[in-house]
């Protein structure tokens, strides 16, 4: 039996037990997107044609191409937060999300006439996504690079970059419930931007604030 | 291949009782850690030609990182492979904060089956001298319950303070080691 005096010490200190790294993802996640949300709605209103939205195809195929990204990061978030490093393995989901928007992308180029495309990618709101959407993201990347320090990352670079990219398409997947623009040019070209910005400042303060 | 499998399922089993507050449990993981956290510390040092680093001083701050770190292990996944990272990631940390800037290839790490570096006996003076930033409080009571072996209810009818009195101060002089030895500045 191998001993070490520092294991009793250890050991006199195991029902000081921190919550479950996933528990305490699950529950910041949950506690600040349902805070942004409500301030977001509450601001700007759920949407103006209601819940007449619900029959619109186009729209649920904008709020599942948001979902299948934040259920292909999901995982990839709990991998952020632990010491071992992300790898492009850890990616797979993400790749299958990928193509899916490429089909849905695809979808729209042959349904629609070439005519049309400019105005299905300006859209109407356009810079209203790009000024409101980082509003609702900073916050929500604020709580995570937060929850991200108090686990083990490696990597603080790449973790802070996952959490920028998550709380992107949260952020996204808020916004797009308010917003009448559903072509998935629209939100791949401005949610993109979106997306790419939050992601470099993940990676930016994670530089700064993820070291354990 | 088995052997390392079956080295981590018994691991996890002790991980996941002492995640349920099974301090025998957990005294039996770390001890089963010891040794391989030797070889990793010894074997990496002397690999990046820093063998004059001392190692014990590295084992120690692997250990405190994993106990403060132990939240972040996945129970569905295995152990060693969160142990290897948070090794890796001390080992590094340790070596820079010597001056040194160095990468520790990781894959080294994983056909490490035990075989123990011998040495016994030393360890007590090396904690006194690892927790010797820690304010008195905090300091004698890490020092009762580890190289005075104390409970922490002995250690705390000793000092005529409160159990839970304690049981913080315990807590917190872990923390304040943790941040001493950590990346954090």
């Amino acid at each position: 039996m191998h001993t070490h005096p520092l294991i009793g010490a250890l050991v006199e200190d195991l029902p000081s037990s921190p919550r479950r790294m996933s528990e305490q993802i699950r529950f910041r996640v949950g506690i600040s997107t349902v805070l942004v949300g409500s301030v977001f709605y509450g601001l700007y209103g759920l949407r103006d044609d209601g819940i007449a939205a619900l029959g619109d195809v186009r729209f649920l195929f904008k709020l599942s191409l948001l979902l299948a990204l934040i259920l292909a990061l999901w995982p990839v978030l709990h991998r952020a937060a632990g010491p071992i490093a992300v790898k492009p393995r850890d990616l797979r989901l993400l790749g299958w999300a990928a193509l899916y928007w490429l089909a849905m992308i695809g979808g729209e180029a042959m349904l629609l006439p070439r005519g049309e495309w400019n105005r299905a990618l300006m859209g109407e709101n356009g810079i209203f996504c790009l000024t409101v959407m980082p509003l609702i993201g900073l916050p929500l990347l604020a709580a995570m690079l937060v929850t991200l320090r108090g686990g083990a990352p490696e990597g603080a670079v790449a973790s802070g970059a996952v959490a920028g990219f998550f709380c992107a398409s949260v952020a996204g997947l808020i916004y797009a419930v308010h917003c009448p623009d559903e072509s998935p040019f629209f939100v791949v070209f401005w949610y993109g931007a979106v997306a790419i910005a939050l992601t470099v400042m993940g990676a930016l303060s994670g530089r700064l604030l993820l070291r354990w | 291949m088995d052997a390392l499998k079956g080295r981590d399922e018994q691991l996890s089993a002790w991980m996941r009782a002492a995640n349920r507050g099974d301090q025998d449990a957990y005294r039996t993981l770390l001890s089963a850690l010891l040794p391989i956290l030797r070889q990793i510390a010894v074997k990496s040092l002397a690999r990046v030609g820093a063998a004059t680093v001392d190692s014990e001083d590295v084992v120690q701050e692997i250990m405190l990182a994993i106990h403060m770190r132990r939240h972040t292990w996945d129970e569905s996944a295995m152990v060693m492979p969160w142990v290897y990272g948070i090794a890796r990631h001390k080992i590094i940390d340790a070596l820079r904060r010597r001056g040194r800037r160095l990468e520790v290839p990781l894959d080294e790490f994983e056909e490490i089956i035990e075989a123990p570096v011998g040495r016994e006996g030393l360890s007590e003076q090396e904690l006194v001298r690892f927790v010797h930033r820690l304010g008195d409080r905090q300091r004698t009571i890490v020092l009762a319950v580890s190289v005075e072996g104390l409970s922490i209810r002995d250690a705390a009818q000793r000092l005529g303070i409160s159990e839970g009195t304690a049981r913080v101060t315990l807590h917190r002089g872990l923390k304040t080691l943790a941040r001493i030895y950590g990346s954090e500045r």
